[in-house]
């Protein structure tokens, strides 16, 4: 039905129009806003931004580091935000054209972002400024910042990882708390003197492969194996690597593979609780990082324990430990590179690099340190972490460009070795077939376009070399 | 169409603009684009190289995917018939009047508002085999501890159990439809002397069948596209036995960032789903009764 009147909220073209309009302007206006990234700080100083991937007291103290580096500037500001799985977004900012100026994230994956053309090589910038890596770096920690003739990232902070024991338990069964096992034998041996379990439960155990699970890849090592021959063959089948891994479906042979699932499974997984097996006392032994002591002496600080290389097949493999570090980088699309490598000379420098690791309580990269700085150095065990990081033994996690890939392969190599799901020979073979298939269809991939992006990479280099603006 | 009528229609349009670029930004194109990217070598970075169909036939090769989809699979065939079963149980038993129905009500709608990873962290802990509630319960009854989320044969299972507990929203759905039952029908089944189950059978199924077919279609859906709670519980393991489709495809794409092989998955997830959802309303197509035939 027709009324002569009009609604209450009609509005005129004319007026709608404008409304319409005024709405318009205000979204683009807001977009415009959302997007526009502050480059330049109120004092005039170039803005960088820095994704690092720690938190807590980690990100205190490169917080600390940062406050140091723009205190000391008039030019550059940086501002430090905290990002977890940083690998990940930075891929996804630099595809979204947004990338921060410089990140932090954990040296393995080094290989998988040069492949995919996501950092800026540093060659000509570290030239440029007399830096010689090789000379200032531990040479662990060097070697894993480059990748296909060329330099990604600098070291950060360093850490490596050791066999930790009990000493008072060791001491209460009669054994040396001095004298740790140094051969796999010697450490077998103690599953008799000091393991402790009844039908169906275990009190306590001598050490465990399972304990913790973050490195399922690490056992071949200690048997003088490797993963991969570097170049285009994975060799999980090769008789280290199949012996490292019947010696771990011994150990849940031997105390039962319920027993020793349900001794984990009853902490539910906990690392950084009092909890944990080896911090409540029940596991007398494990393969830990140099960071197992922050938080024994947060969570359990009256467990004595002693760090010792991890033990080995043969004596000649004595001394060979993980070592991991932090980086620091420019991701591709930083619209700063040159003042982000200004911040990472900073970071990595005498200074920075003793200042972030005294608060990180971990390794400082650098070959020299400055008087006093090992004997003020909070972590009790530094020295020995340090020679494990300096040894010619130190090896770094397989440089492999699809390390994810060859992460999850391996845990779940490690767990049907551990629950006893076939043979070690005929699981290492099967994974072996899958990650070789992986490997060439990566390697053919990568090797179509490395001449293209090793020009790339070329041009950059001889920029920067001259000082000049790469971008 | 007059002055005012294509004004009106561009007014109309403006206002559900936001929606249909919502629409057409977040949805239409990222679905033609995964098509595009499975048949495409694509890393995020470098532009994709178009491959032709060698993602879908290196999936068929791939010892993870058949182990994902498999894993998915048996998952469903356990979850399903029991998530289907308790939640309609339960809302049979929540839709009579019983004293404090209101409250029972309450209680069991209540896990279907806790957020998923919530649900995934709680039942970790109820699961736990040395502390948890579940094996304590089991002890009572002389039955020993279960190592629910480390063995692989209990795994599966472990994952079923969270999901049942959230089956809060289709009782409610459940209890909707069973008040729409009208009275005298069970009346006049009761004069004929027919007792609970055959008035269950008889008056209550058949009538609320378009709703067992919606939440059948529903849970079929849901399951195979479940995430979260392996993800939180057991990150896939252990040995890849809770490794379900869609974590394989998160992996995938945003950790092994092989987003044409990720997407050629999706894709192929989409052919499973629909595949089943085609059979279900195939074999159900007989049984349902719309109010309207």
């Amino acid at each position: 039905m027709k009324t002569s009147e009009s609604p209450p909220f009609r509005i005129t073209p004319s007026t709608c129009r404008e409304k319409l309009t005024r709405v318009l302007v205000a979204l683009v206006f807001c977009l415009c806003l959302g997007c526009h990234r502050d480059d330049v700080a109120p004092d005039g100083r170039i803005h960088l931004t820095y994704w690092e991937k720690w938190t807590g007291f980690e990100f205190e103290a490169m917080k600390k580091v940062v406050e140091m580096f723009n205190a000391s500037q008039d030019r550059i500001y940086v501002d430090l935000l905290s990002i977890s799985q940083n690998e990940r977004k930075v891929i996804v900012a630099i595809a979204g054209g947004n990338p921060p100026d410089v990140a932090g994230i954990t040296s393995e994956f080094v290989p998988v972002l040069v492949q995919m053309n996501a950092l800026y090589p540093l060659d000509g910038y570290l030239e440029r400024a007399g830096i010689d890596g090789s000379q200032d770096f531990i040479d662990s920690y060097w070697r894993v910042c480059n990748y296909e003739g060329c330099t990604w990232a600098l070291p950060t902070t360093g850490a490596a990882l050791a066999y930790h024991y009990n000493k008072k338990a060791f001491r209460k069964k009669g054994l040396d708390p001095e004298n740790p096992p140094r051969s796999l034998e010697e450490l077998e041996a103690l599953d008799p003197l000091l393991n402790d379990y009844t039908n169906d439960r275990i009190l306590h155990a001598t050490f465990l492969p399972s304990e913790p699970d973050w490195w399922p890849f690490v056992w071949p090592m200690f048997f003088g194996g490797k993963l991969w021959d570097g170049k285009r063959t994975i060799t999980l089948t090769s008789p280290e690597v199949v012996e490292a891994y019947e010696w771990v479906a011994s150990y849940s042979d031997r105390l039962g593979v319920e027993r020793a699932q349900a001794f984990r499974g009853g902490f539910g997984d906990l690392f950084a609780s009092p909890q944990n097996l080896f911090l409540s006392g029940k596991l007398y032994s494990e393969l830990q990082g140099l960071w197992m002591d922050t938080f024994v002496q947060k969570y359990s600080p009256d467990l004595e324990y002693g760090v010792a290389p991890m033990p080995t097949k043969t004596e000649d493999l004595y001394g060979v430990s993980l070592v991991e570090c932090d980086i620091i980088f420019i991701p591709r699309g930083s619209r700063h590179p040159n003042e982000a490598f200004e911040f990472m000379k900073f970071v990595t420098g005498q200074t920075g690099a003793e200042t972030f690791t005294t608060g990180m309580r971990s390794i400082n990269p650098r070959k020299v340190r400055s008087e006093g700085y090992i004997e003020n150095h909070p972590h009790p065990h530094i020295e020995f972490f340090d020679s494990l990081a300096m040894s010619d033994k130190a090896q770094a996690s397989p440089r492999i460009s699809m390390w994810y890939e060859m992460l999850d392969e391996m845990k779940a190599v490690f767990d049907k070795v551990w629950l006893h799901k076939g043979e070690p020979y005929d699981i290492l073979k099967a994974a072996e077939v899958r990650m070789q298939e992986r490997l060439d269809q990566d390697m053919d991939r990568w090797e179509s376009v490395r001449d293209v992006r090793k020009e790339s990479w070329e041009e950059f280099i001889e920029k920067t070399r001259k000082g000049e603006d790469p971008l | 169409m007059t002055k005012g009528d294509r004004h009106n229609l561009f007014l109309g349009l403006l206002f559900v603009s936001p929606w249909l670029i919502g629409f057409v930004v977040f949805m239409a194109y990222p679905i033609f684009a995964s098509l595009y990217y499975s048949l495409c070598h694509y890393s995020v970075l470098a532009d994709p190289v178009f491959i032709g169909t060698k993602n879908y036939t290196n999936l068929f090769q791939d010892s993870v995917f058949r182990k994902a989809l498999t894993n998915t699979l048996i998952y469903a065939a356990m979850a399903l018939p029991l998530n289907m079963l308790v939640a309609l149980g339960l809302a049979v038993l929540l839709h009579h009047p019983i004293p404090g129905r209101g409250l029972f009500r309450t209680m069991f709608f209540l896990p279907s508002l806790v957020p998923l990873v919530a649900i995934a962290i709680l039942w970790s802990w109820l699961l736990n085999t040395e502390y948890g509630l579940v094996n304590h319960l089991l002890s009572l009854v002389n039955v020993p501890p279960i190592d629910w989320l480390g063995s692989t044969q209990w795994s599966k299972v472990s994952m079923v159990l969270p999901t049942t507990w959230g089956v809060g929203g289709m009782i409610v759905i459940y209890l909707a439809s069973l008040q729409e039952v009208p009275q005298h029908l069970y009346e006049a089944a009761r004069l004929d002397g027919a007792r609970f189950w055959r008035q269950f059978w008889h008056v209550t199924l058949p009538l609320i069948s378009p709703v067992v077919y919606f939440n059948l279609i529903m849970t079929i859906i849901t399951l195979l596209q479940v995430f979260i709670i392996p993800y939180i519980m057991t990150k896939g393991g252990p040995a890849r036995s809770t490794l379900f489709y869609v974590q394989y495809i998160y992996d995938t794409a945003f950790r092994f960032l092989r987003m044409g092989y990720a997407s050629a998955m999706a894709w192929i997830l989409f052919l499973v789903i629909m595949l089943l959802t085609l059979i279900a309303t195939w074999a159900t197509a007989k049984r349902i009764y719309y109010s309207a035939d």
